[in-house]
């Protein structure tokens, strides 16, 4: 069963100008995008800043309206035009977002973050939710004695944390996490990772991990889909996809992430990514691509298959 | 080799560019000073990109601060110690002698180069700036553009014309690097040049950066909190814990055999991106808050080596030629 199952996704963001902000054109986040996520599994987006891979993961989940295309969450198709629609998933399906120091309500104490989910979804009532909380902070590695603080009083990884537990207290099936570890320090990054690992395998949950940071992602995931421009230009198995990429554009990330090994330096990638307004045409990686031909110019490939990996190259790396 | 280890030793011999000697800065708070560094010291030679790797909070924004004078007045307080430019003390100087080292003979490179830039003038007016201010002769115009041209930029004049919102991060941070090396100083600080980047663009302006800095023939204080961006560009390295420098090593002899238990936490903390099964390892615990500081060893609560000697505070000492770590497990030995 495919816990999330997204065909031909578009997110598109209208531009206005002039005085009756008519629309001039659009922002294309998220471009023609099909992705899935079995029961049980960590599925990461990876991708440069700008690609889309957020505004997927809000898409997904209905909290940026999707402009076309088809989502269906547990099997069951939903209404993108529809808000109401979403309500009855609202509880299987969470999010954890990038930045604690913004996603939890600064005047509100931790027992009232935590509490609320658990109250709105009917997982405990006002009598036992006090039970409820503490069992929570427990879960997740945070002294019960912070009850009654409020978020300013932790530190980046121990807000991360309140962050999950709000996000698991209501038993959710999946949970989109958008770049959980990035706002943190290296040392405590893998504290966060290990603890939504374990949780995971607890609570049998699937996640959409969305990430820039390729060496994370590495260590965590069953597939992974790479992102440019708003399109999925890759899509493989964690192993396959690192040992031999087959679109250039992986590759050329790959390369260029800075290792301790001192004899391999980091490869360039020419150029920036180009503007998700004025798309080029053909192949939207062709003006960095150092392989381009003329044929990429003709219109964007078609997802290609070569054993487990989907790539959109018209000349796939072998 | 027998090359390379004539030009170790012709290193070796140079008077530092930057030395750093016992500095200490501390926040005036409503409790009293907080002590933000300890007794920091280090030493930049010629022509060394020297690496200082920690994680936030740890006091090495505001070491690299403290070397422009640019500490945020008031609530900051240098408390002791001397940072010395060649052989002039910095500490000592005159407001309008400072801003003549600035910019002259120490750049500077920051890590958001959308905020260090002042979004209601054009380009030029802010490169000009530079030039205007150190009294730079004619032609300076034709310098700009020279400049913008060699750090990688087709077009300088629409560069030069363009508000810094036209353009995007990396061509920022471009802009930033050519403004840092205009009057060819002595001295860079790049305080986490990339961070605001992406990794593509990142090994675009980290490979600018060495490349102008070997032409102008310079040296680097490259602050970042990214081990292997160090380990990559960097000729030695000074990893900073809460305040302290608890290790200074060159970075061959880092990688292989880490000295610091927190240094070999970190480096286990990467995810290693060659390994065929990586595995993610943490340092437990949080990293403390300046005025959270205990006594002794302020990495001991995190430490899975520490023993009943870590309640005394250790002394940066000499393993090795250029190696030095604070930690007892090394005194134990000697």
């Amino acid at each position: 069963m495919n816990i999330l199952d997204i065909q031909n996704l578009h997110t598109f963001f209208p531009i206005t100008g002039g005085v009756f902000s008519k629309i001039t054109g659009y922002i294309k986040a998220v471009n023609d995008v099909s992705l899935y996520i079995k029961k049980g599994e960590i599925v990461s987006v990876v991708g440069e800043s700008g690609c889309g891979k957020s505004t997927l993961g809000l898409t997904a989940l209905g909290l940026t309206p999707a402009s076309s295309g088809t989502i269906a969450l547990a099997d069951k198709k939903i209404d993108i035009k529809k808000q109401h629609s979403w309500k009855p998933f609202r509880k299987d399906y969470q999010i954890i977002f990038q930045d604690p120091f913004t996603s939890l309500n600064p005047r509100h104490t931790i027992y009232k973050i935590l509490s609320e989910p658990l109250l709105l979804h009917k997982v405990y009532t006002r009598k036992n939710v006090r039970e409820g909380v503490i069992r929570l902070m427990e879960h997740v590695g945070l002294s019960t004695d912070y009850l009654r603080r409020f978020p300013h009083a932790f530190s980046g990884g121990q807000r991360q944390r309140i962050a999950i537990a709000r996000a698991i207290g209501i038993k959710p099936k999946m949970i989109v996490c958008d770049e959980v570890a990035s706002a943190l320090d290296v040392s405590v990054q893998a504290q966060i990772i290990q603890l939504l690992l374990q949780l995971k395998k607890e609570m049998n949950l699937s996640l959409m991990f969305i990430s820039h940071d390729l060496s994370l992602v590495k260590a965590i995931s069953d597939r992974i889909y790479v992102m440019y421009l708003g399109k999925i230009v890759e899509s493989a198995p964690s192993s396959d996809l690192f040992k031999k990429p087959k679109h250039p554009y992986t590759q050329a990330l790959l390369n260029s992430i800075p290792t301790l090994n001192r004899n391999k330096k980091p490869a360039i990638l020419s150029g920036e990514v180009p503007s998700p307004i004025n798309l080029p045409s053909g192949c939207v990686f062709k003006s960095r691509c150092k392989y381009a031909k003329e044929e990429c110019d003709r219109k964007h490939p078609e997802f290609s298959t070569i054993g487990d990996t989907h790539v959109a190259c018209y000349f796939p790396l072998s | 080799m027998r090359h390379l280890i004539r030009n170790r030793s012709s290193i070796l011999n140079r008077q530092p560019v930057l030395t750093v000697k016992d500095l200490t800065i501390a926040f005036e708070t409503e409790e009293g000073l907080v002590e933000i560094t300890d007794k920091v010291s280090f030493e930049i030679l010629p022509g060394e990109i020297f690496g200082l790797v920690g994680e936030s909070g740890c006091g090495k924004t505001i070491t690299a601060l403290s070397i422009l004078r640019l500490l945020p007045q008031p609530g900051t307080k240098i408390t002791s110690g001397s940072i010395f430019l060649k052989d002039r003390n910095i500490l000592s100087l005159s407001y309008e002698q400072m801003r003549s080292v600035r910019g002259k003979e120490i750049g500077m490179i920051f890590q958001e180069p959308a905020a260090a830039l002042n979004p209601l003038l054009p380009v030029k007016k802010q490169l000009m700036e530079l030039f205007d201010y150190h009294k730079f002769p004619d032609d300076k115009e034709k310098r700009v553009a020279e400049l913008l041209h060699r750090v990688g930029f087709p077009d300088p004049q629409r560069i030069l014309a363009s508000y810094p919102h036209e353009l995007s991060g990396g061509m920022l941070q471009r802009v930033m690097i050519a403004i840092a090396l205009m009057l060819s100083p002595s001295l860079i600080i790049a305080d986490e040049p990339t961070t605001a980047l992406d990794v593509t663009v990142q090994a675009q302006i980290m490979e600018l950066l060495i490349e102008m800095q070997r032409e102008i023939d310079t040296s680097i204080l490259f602050i970042t909190h990214n081990l292997s961006l160090i380990a990559q560009y960097a000729n030695r390295l000074a990893v900073m814990y809460a305040g302290r420098i608890v290790e200074e090593n060159d970075l061959d002899s880092f990688i292989n055999n880490p000295l610091h238990p927190y240094s070999r936490g970190l480096i286990e903390a990467l995810p290693d991106l060659n390994s065929e099964n990586p595995q993610l390892k943490s340092i437990p615990g949080q990293v403390p808050q300046p005025k959270d500081y205990s006594f002794g060893c302020r990495f001991r609560e995190r430490c899975n080596k520490a023993f009943e000697l870590c309640t005394d505070k250790p002394e940066l000492m000499s393993t090795g030629d250029t190696q030095k770590v604070a930690c007892f497990l090394y005194k134990k030995e000697l």
